[in-house]
C-alpha cells in the first residue's frame, strides 16, 4: 500500500505512517544503524547522538521526501521482475559425490544427459521466450550447471556454438574435465566460469568432495587454476562446512595468490539431510567467515589486488543500492522463478537448481507447457510467493531486505515450510553488522568490483558521506 | 586506528560524520545465486 494512502501524514519517526527506524547495534565502536526496513533505507548515526539526530528534523525531511518513491523501487526488485537468465542442467549425472550436494544421489550416479538434440531445441524455445519477455540491453543468460556439465560435453559445446549471439553463457563445473582445449573453447566465447574447491589442502578439500571412488580432487582444480590464470570473467565457490571453516581464511591467501578475481564463500546449503550432518553453527561459522573478509582486506590493501567474496560484496551493495545486486538469494521473494529458473535434463523446469531433487516444485515441462504457464503454476507460486513479512522473525527484523531470510528450499524441507526461516539466522546478521562496519569506515570500495557503481545513480546523500 | 574492543576490528578515524548515509538506484539485472555468479554480461 501506497504510505500516502494511510490516514497518518507520517509526520512522526515510528508513529502512524511515519518511517519505523529501527536502531540496529552494529558492532562500532562510534556508530549504530538506523535502518526503515520497509524501504531498506539506511542511516549510520553516531552512537552518543542518536535523540538529537532523530530530532534533526533537516536530514529526515530529506528522507521524508525520498521514502516513497524508495518503497516503490523496492516493489519493483521483490515483485516486478520478469526472469532473464535460465540454469540449464543439461545432465543429471556427476563424477564427484560431494556431500553437502542439492542433487539426490540416485541421479547423479545413474541419471540421464540430456540428448544433444534437446539441449538445442531446448535453447531454442528459450530464445524464443526471452526475445518476448526481455526488455533490457542485456542478453538473456545460460548457466551450464549441476550436476557436472561437461559430462554431456559435445552437446554443451554445440549449444555454446550455435546460440553464442542469443545469450551469454557460463558454467559451474568441478574441473575433472575442464582440460586446456574446454578452457580455451569458454575463453574464446567469453563464458563465465565457475569453479569448486573448500579448501587450501588436499586434506581439506577431501573431506566433502570426492570422487564416488573416494578419491580427492584438490590437485585437478589445481590444475585448472593455472589454466584460468589471466581469465578475467572466472571465479571459484567455497561452500562453508565443519569441515573446513577454520581454514577460510587460509582460503583467501590461497585464493588470492593464485590470482583467483573473485570467490563466493557460501555457508552449506542444508535443503537435503546430508548436508546437515555438516553444518556449522551460526556464530563460529560467521566468526570464521570474518576472519576471511578482513583477511582478503589486508591482502587488498598489501598488494594492490582485491579477490572480491561476491556474496559479501552483494550484501554491501544490496544496502548501498539495492537494485544494483547480483546474487539473488539475499532478497526476498528470492530470485528462484522470477528472476531465473531451472531446467532439468528430462525438460522439467523448477524455479532454482536446489529444487531439482524436490518433485513436488516441479512446475511443467519445457517440451510439453508454456515457460509462461510453468512460471504462473502452483509449485512456482510456493517459492515466489515466500516473503519475509511471512516469516517470523523476519516481519520484524530490520535487516530482512538485506538478508531475505535465504533459502526457500531450506526452509520447506528443513524447517517445515515457506512461512520458516532457512538454515541460518545469525550468520546473516552477523554479515550485514560487519557490512555496516564497513561502511563506518568507509573501506567498502575495498570489498566491492572496481566500478560495481558503473550505471547507477544517486539518489540519496548526507553531505560527506563517503561513496 | 582505533582498535575496536569489542569485535577486535581496526577502525579508521576517518569518517566521523554524526550521519552517514547513501543510496544509488539501477536497472535490476541481478541473476547470481548461492551456486554461481556471473562475471561476466554481454550486450545485444
Amino acid at each position: 500500500m501506497s504510505i500516502n494512502a494511510i490516514p497518518s501524514r507520517g509526520r512522526f519517526v515510528n508513529s502512524g505512517s511515519g518511517p519505523a527506524l529501527q536502531p540496529v547495534d552494529i558492532g562500532h565502536s562510534t556508530y549504530m544503524g538506523l535502518v526503515d526496513a520497509d524501504t531498506a533505507f539506511w542511516s549510520l548515526v553516531r552512537r552518543d547522538k542518536l535523540g538529537v539526530i532523530l530530532h534533526d528534523s533537516a536530514w529526515l525531511k530529506s528522507y521524508y521526501k525520498k521514502r516513497e518513491s524508495f518503497r516503490k523501487e523496492m516493489e519493483m526488485l521483490r515483485f516486478g521482475l520478469k526472469p532473464s537468465a535460465v540454469y540449464f542442467n543439461i545432465t543429471e549425472r556427476c563424477n564427484l559425490n560431494c556431500r553437502y550436494c542439492y542433487i539426490p544421489e540416485n541421479m547423479r550416479r545413474k541419471g540421464k544427459h540430456m540428448s544433444e538434440e534437446k539441449v538445442i531445441n531446448a535453447l531454442q524455445l528459450l530464445k524464443a521466450y526471452f526475445k518476448k519477455t526481455s526488455g533490457t540491453a542485456l542478453l538473456p543468460k545460460v548457466i551450464f550447471h549441476g550436476a557436472e556439465p561437461l559430462l554431456n560435453k559435445k552437446a554443451l559445446f554445440n549449444g555454446i556454438e550455435k546460440f553464442s549471439k542469443d545469450f551469454t553463457f557460463g558454467i559451474q563445473t568441478n574441473t575433472l574435465l575442464l582440460d586446456a582445449e574446454a578452457v580455451s573453447f569458454f575463453k574464446s566465447r567469453k563464458v563465465s566460469i565457475g569453479i569448486s574447491l573448500d579448501g587450501p589442502t588436499g586434506k581439506i578439500v577431501n573431506r566433502t568432495r570426492a570422487s564416488w571412488a573416494g578419491e580427492g580432487v584438490f590437485r585437478q582444480v589445481n590444475r585448472a587454476m593455472e589454466l584460468l590464470k589471466g581469465y578475467d570473467a572466472w571465479s571459484v565457490i567455497c561452500t562453508i562446512t565443519t569441515e573446513n571453516m577454520q581454514s577460510l581464511a587460509r582460503m583467501v591467501s590461497y585464493l588470492h595468490d593464485n590470482e583467483v578475481p573473485n570467490c563466493l564463500l557460501n555457508v552449506v546449503r542444508c535443503t537435503l539431510p546430508s548436508a546437515r550432518k555438516i553444518k556449522p553453527d551460526d556464530s563460529i561459522a560467521a566468526r570464521y567467515f570474518i576472519d576471511a573478509l578482513e583477511k582478503s582486506y589486508r591482502l587488498y590493501k598489501k598488494s594492490g589486488r582485491k579477490l572480491v567474496v561476491a556474496n559479501f560484496a552483494n550484501i554491501l551493495i544490496s544496502i548501498l543500492a539495492p537494485t544494483a545486486r547480483r546474487l539473488m538469494c539475499d532478497i526476498s521473494p528470492c530470485g528462484g522463478g522470477r528472476s531465473f529458473f531451472a531446467l532439468a535434463p528430462s525438460g522439467d523446469i523448477f524455479p532454482c537448481s536446489e529444487f531439482i531433487g524436490l518433485k513436488h516444485f516441479r512446475g511443467g515441462n519445457i517440451f510439453k507447457n508454456g515457460i509462461n504457464n510453468i512460471l504462473a503454476s502452483n509449485a512456482f507460486k510456493l517459492v515466489t510467493g515466500r516473503k519475509v513479512e511471512d516469516i517470523e522473525p523476519c516481519r520484524r527484523c530490520a535487516i530482512r531486505h538485506f538478508c531475505g531470510s535465504p533459502c526457500p528450499a531450506e526452509a520447506y524441507e528443513m524447517n517445515g515450510g515457506m512461512d520458516k526461516t532457512g538454515a541460518f539466522c545469525e550468520f546473516y546478521e552477523e554479515q550485514v553488522r560487519f557490512a555496516f562496519r564497513v561502511i563506518a569506515d568507509g573501506k567498502q570500495d575495498a570489498f566491492l568490483w572496481d566500478g560495481w557503481d558503473k550505471g547507477t545513480k544517486e539518489t540519496f546523500i548526507i553531505p560527506g558521506t563517503r561513496t | 586506528m582505533v582498535k575496536n574492543k569489542k569485535t577486535g576490528m581496526n577502525e579508521t578515524k576517518k569518517n566521523r560524520n554524526d550521519v552517514i548515509a547513501s543510496r544509488k538506484t539501477c536497472r535490476t539485472d541481478g541473476i547470481g545465486l548461492s551456486h554461481y555468479i556471473l562475471v561476466d554480461k554481454k550486450s545485444k
